[in-house]
């Protein structure tokens, strides 16, 4: 967790395109919210491993919003329940629940269905808030942070030099 | 910025191999751990619904063609957890690729073999707390009947009883015995007579011895002693008036002692307790028998009840969302079928006597959905000691709201030797040699929000058979009574709610237990007349207390008294003799 961390700092002070870290934390919630084990969630790792989606900022992303979820399972519920038995939407959804992919998505859940609803709703406005605070961080309070004596001390571990070490070879590669 | 360029910032292309290895992998480790995973799935909803032990020793899952193979199935009998209600050798179960996609299981063909009943266990199997177990027949002298027997109070009651009065009686009889003597023996002569008598015979002693003065004591002889002997007389017949009346007042005392066993005897008859009504023990013996096999039928039906029923769509708002689990919201299905579907299984069961072989038909998680009711057909010919079994059988929940479960079981020409009729403690009843033919038929009628009824028959026909019974203390006369019944026949009929069903028994072995069941309600009767008696006699000796001893007294001081009196008389007339 605290590598994790770790990072997450680094890499929100570095000069990565804030909409990758941003893009990362919005498919984390996808992923974070809904149970893990659905099928909609390989398709949210294949963009995740295709796209250049920053891979620290999904991996955080993904623990802080599993750990929400458990919170906000009673919300999903309501939704996932109001939209599964909403009459507009029964013809498509019967139609679906009548194909393979529909049973093994497991939609008609109304924990699955609600936390992907919620999720979905909230990707475009969370991705650009996201990365608006990115910016934001980077120009008006990254230069605080350095100067904290804590940060300092993290940037003289091992850890950071080898975090700072396997970034230069990622580069490299990619 | 180019195209391609823009496509090179946003697209990582190893990563589209990562993906396809991370699923690979996935792919791989759901292939490697599944069978792991069906066998953890089949124990644990198993155990759910058994409440004991659900093992399976082995599940081998194949994808092509899509089947399993199940090994060892164990289920724990949850009333004997160190035995299997039923194993299972082995099950091959041919699955429909089409609906599985759909996450419903349904197996087109299935081969269960070596199913065997009631196999011992090396651990026990109970997953939850034992319950107490049922409380012992009763280890007393009789049958232990519930023959109702009044308390000693009861039969007593509060009156005062007949001896009491009696005993009161003689104790008057003795006091009215010693006045009324006293009286008489006061009106008898007494010692002034006697003196008297003295003073005449001196009178006569003291008379001239002259011819006149002979004459004149002649005379005076004679009549004194008439006037002696007649008062001697009435003496002696007073005493043995006495003794008379004292014999007869020591038979009334014998008769009073004696009474409480009559009294005893008739107030016991008198109360109502009837022997009669220990009669139909036939009833009671068998249908405690019968009793406990529907019991445990009773048990099963309930426990494989709602496996049998068809999931409710009812309009009534749903439960409460497990955490994290929520709730599944069912959409009509354009082809439907059930989660779970046994189209036809061929079983293979394994008897103590040989094999029985059959069918199991449309067993189903949704009977209503699927439209056929389960049906089983098993049947073992030329088995060891027993020429055929049969089982068949239907469970129809197609129409929830009414319900028909149906068992028919047919035994012809079993011969078992040491085979236990009645287990119970009050007459234990074994068939050393002989032949059974047995006939099970039961109906089970319910319905969503009914209470189910049975309505069944179970006749049973014994023959060319030796009886024993199994227990200590019978009657020897019942026990022979018993052992020289040849053949008979038990009929049990069912009928009335399936908790508490109502049974007829009728057995031709009725009149030799209606002899046992009489006996051992004489034994309490005469265990209660006892009681009775023994308090009555309590109670009349409380009277008796002095009786005897006063009786005793006024005997002697009477008899002192006429004795003294005849002794005087004896005197007297002895000394006649010498004038």
């Amino acid at each position: 967790m605290f590598r994790l961390l770790l990072k997450f700092l680094r890499v929100l002070g570095s000069d990565t395109d804030p909409l990758q870290i941003s893009l990362g934390f919005a498919l984390a919630m996808i992923a974070g919210f809904t149970p893990l084990f659905s099928l909609h969630n390989l398709i949210v790792l294949l963009l995740v491993l295709v796209l250049r989606v920053n891979l620290s900022a999904f991996l955080a992303g993904l623990a802080l919003f599993t750990g929400l979820a458990f919170l906000l399972d009673p919300l999903f519920h309501q939704v996932g329940r109001a939209v599964l038995t909403s009459d507009a939407l029964r013809g498509p959804f019967t139609a679906f629940y009548n194909t393979t992919p529909g049973r093994l998505s497991h939609f008609y859940n109304t924990i699955v269905m609600g936390s992907l609803v919620v999720s979905l709703v909230l990707f475009v406005p969370f991705l650009l808030l996201s990365n608006a605070l990115i910016v934001r961080y980077r120009t008006q309070v990254l230069g605080w942070v350095n100067r904290l004596k804590v940060v300092q001390a993290l940037k003289t571990t091992r850890l950071w030099s080898t975090l700072q070490r396997a970034q230069a070879i990622r580069d490299d590669l990619s | 910025m180019s195209f391609a360029a823009t496509l090179n910032r946003w697209v990582r292309w190893r990563g589209l191999i990562a993906f396809v290895a991370v699923t690979a992998l996935l792919l791989a480790v759901w292939t490697l751990f599944l069978d792991g995973w069906v066998k953890s799935a089949i124990e644990a909803a198993g155990t759910a619904v058994v409440g004991a032990k659900v093992e399976v020793r082995k599940v081998d899952v194949s994808l092509s063609p899509l089947g399993m193979d199940i090994s060892g199935l164990a289920v724990t009998d949850p009333d004997a957890p160190m035995t299997n209600v039923v194993e299972i050798g082995s099950a091959t179960l041919a699955l429909e690729g089409g609906p599985a996609l759909l996450r419903k299981v349904v197996v087109s063909d299935a081969h269960i073999t070596g199913v065997r009943l009631h196999t011992p266990r090396r651990t026990s199997g109970a997953v939850k707390k034992a319950p107490p177990p049922p409380p012992q027949d009763k280890a007393d002298g009789g049958l232990g009947l519930d023959i109702p027997m009044p308390s000693v109070a009861d039969v007593l009651g509060n009156g005062k009883l007949a001896a009491e009065t009696v005993a009161e009686g003689v104790k008057t009889d003795v006091e009215t015995f010693r006045s009324r003597w006293d009286a008489r023996i006061k009106a008898l002569p007494n010692d002034k007579a006697i003196e008297d008598y003295r003073r005449r015979a001196k009178a006569i002693r003291e008379l001239p011895r002259t011819v006149p003065g002979i004459a004149q004591a002649a005379k005076d002889i004679k009549t004194l002693k008439r006037d002696i002997d007649r008062d001697a007389a009435a003496m002696r017949e007073a005493r043995k008036a006495l003794e008379s009346d004292q014999a007869a007042l020591r038979n009334k005392l014998r008769e009073v002692r004696n009474s409480p066993t009559a009294e005893a005897k008739r107030l016991v008859a008198g109360h109502g307790v009837n022997l009669g009504s220990a009669g139909g023990v036939a009833g009671t013996l068998f249908g405690a028998e019968a009793g406990r096999w529907v019991g445990t039928g009773n048990q099963w039906y309930h426990r494989l009840a709602p496996l049998l029923e068809s999931p409710d769509t009812g309009a009534e708002s749903p439960p409460p969302p497990v955490r994290a689990r929520g709730q599944d919201i069912r959409f009509p299905d354009r082809h439907p079928l059930p989660d779970f579907l046994l189209r036809k299984a061929r079983v293979q069961v394994m008897l103590e006597h040989g094999e029985m072989n059959g069918t199991l038909q449309d067993v189903t998680s949704d009977p209503r959905l699927w439209g056929r009711p389960t049906t089983f057909s098993l049947a073992g010919d030329q088995l060891k000691n027993m020429r055929r079994v049969a089982l068949t059988g239907k469970f129809d929940h197609v129409a929830p709201a009414a319900t028909r479960d149906e068992i028919t079981f047919t035994v012809d020409g079993y011969r078992q030797d040491n085979l236990p009729l009645l287990r119970g403690r009050a007459l234990p009843l074994v068939m050393e040699s002989g032949k059974v033919n047995l006939a099970v038929r039961t109906a089970v009628l319910g319905g969503k929000g009914l209470t189910p009824n049975i309505d069944g028959t179970i006749n049973a026909a014994l023959s060319d058979m030796r009886l024993k019974v199994a227990r200590e203390g019978i009657d020897p006369a019942v026990t022979t009574a018993l052992t020289g019944v040849t053949s008979t026949a038990v009929k049990v009929g069912l009928s009335g709610p399936l908790e508490f069903p109502k049974m007829r028994v009728d057995t031709d072995l009725d009149n030799v237990l209606k002899s046992v069941a009489r006996h051992a309600a004489e034994a309490k009767l005469a265990e209660l007349e006892g009681r009775v008696r023994a308090e009555i006699a309590r109670r009349v000796e409380q009277q008796l207390a002095d009786v005897e001893a006063r009786l005793q007294g006024h005997q002697k001081e009477l008899v002192d008294q006429l004795t003294s009196r005849i002794q005087g008389f004896d005197q007297l007339q002895a000394g006649l003799k010498g004038l």
